[in-house]
């Protein structure tokens, strides 16, 4: 190969030079990011916000409910410390919804259920085969 | 009175500073050469544009958390062929899909300078090489970087570089003296 074909070539090539426009189009693409406040940011933080505050509605409407409150939950058994249990432990929305103290409480008046009268139903329901003699 | 940032690193690390003019000069420093390379891998004009414009948008949200591992132009050697093999793929695949208007060689705005004439000879000579020798004859012999540079650009050892070039050479030889006869 001839070394002017290569210089020519290269001569030719390295005057190929970037567009003017090219820089103030990068500089340009490159506003929107360098601003603090573009509309999706500002949708996004919105958007943000709403969540936020949803969130803590909703925190709120499911906090542990003071004895007083579950007391209006008609069907309820009143025990001699003042709290109101539920009739049937299976409301979990009554359970879960009781506070600390209370469950302490409910562990202390509620009588114990025996283990004999839980085995057939925990089995059923843990899938587990009896046991042989039984 | 504070002496301007000369070298990449001294405009990188202004702009990680927050000195926003810094990237405009790094910009300025960079965009024919990254420019060129595009054209050579696209062969055409709006894609190379586009294709820059991308690397430096890219450089613009990651080089604040430049580490200074690469150089700051190797670093946007590799974002850029990143792109361009993106986007000579994507291309590939709608031409495989028969969509005739959009063939890569074809400039949508019609004018040619005699430089792009002369990079079609380029491009019709390199895309017979394999794809790190063609980066090596554009890196070494067409931009004129140095060993040091080009292995860094590449992420290999020196010692690889000549040998891709030696091998290029010997193929573009071969491609120039096929060229003649034909």
């Amino acid at each position: 190969m001839r070394e002017a074909d290569w210089e020519k070539l290269k001569d030719h090539y390295q005057s190929l030079k970037a567009p003017e426009q090219l820089q103030p189009r990068i500089l340009l693409a490159m506003e929107p990011q360098r601003s603090g406040l573009t509309p999706v940011r500002v949708w996004q933080f919105a958007a943000l916000l709403i969540l936020g505050v949803a969130g803590v509605w909703g925190i709120l409407q499911f906090q542990p409910m003071e004895s007083k409150q579950v007391s209006k939950l008609s069907a309820h058994v009143v025990v001699a410390t003042g709290i109101t249990l539920p009739k049937h432990p299976q409301d979990s929305s009554v359970w879960l919804g009781m506070s600390k103290p209370a469950l302490r409480s409910l562990a202390i008046t509620r009588p114990r259920l025996s283990s004999r009268s839980l085995r057939p139903s925990s089995r059923f329901l843990l899938g587990s085969t009896p046991r042989k003699g039984s | 009175m504070e002496q301007p940032p000369q070298t990449d690193e001294e405009l990188v690390r202004a702009f990680q500073r927050g000195d926003r003019q810094a990237f405009g000069r790094l910009i300025e420093r960079h965009q024919d050469r990254l420019y060129r390379l595009a054209l050579a891998w696209l062969g055409n004009s709006d894609f190379a544009e586009d294709a820059v414009q991308e690397a430096f948008l890219r450089g613009f949200n990651s080089l604040p958390r430049f580490r200074f591992g690469a150089t700051p132009f190797s670093w946007l050697y590799r974002t850029l062929r990143n792109i361009c093999h993106e986007i000579n793929r994507r291309q590939a695949k709608l031409k495989a899909l028969g969509d005739a208007e959009l063939d890569i060689h074809t400039d949508q705005t019609g004018h040619r300078a005699a430089g792009e004439q002369s990079l079609e000879r380029i491009r019709a000579l390199i895309t017979k090489l394999p794809t790190r020798q063609q980066e090596v004859v554009l890196l070494r012999l067409f931009e004129e970087c140095s060993e040091e540079e080009t292995a860094n650009a590449m992420g290999c050892r020196r010692g690889t570089v000549k040998a891709l070039l030696h091998k290029a050479r010997q193929q573009l030889q071969l491609g120039l003296q096929e060229e003649r006869v034909s």
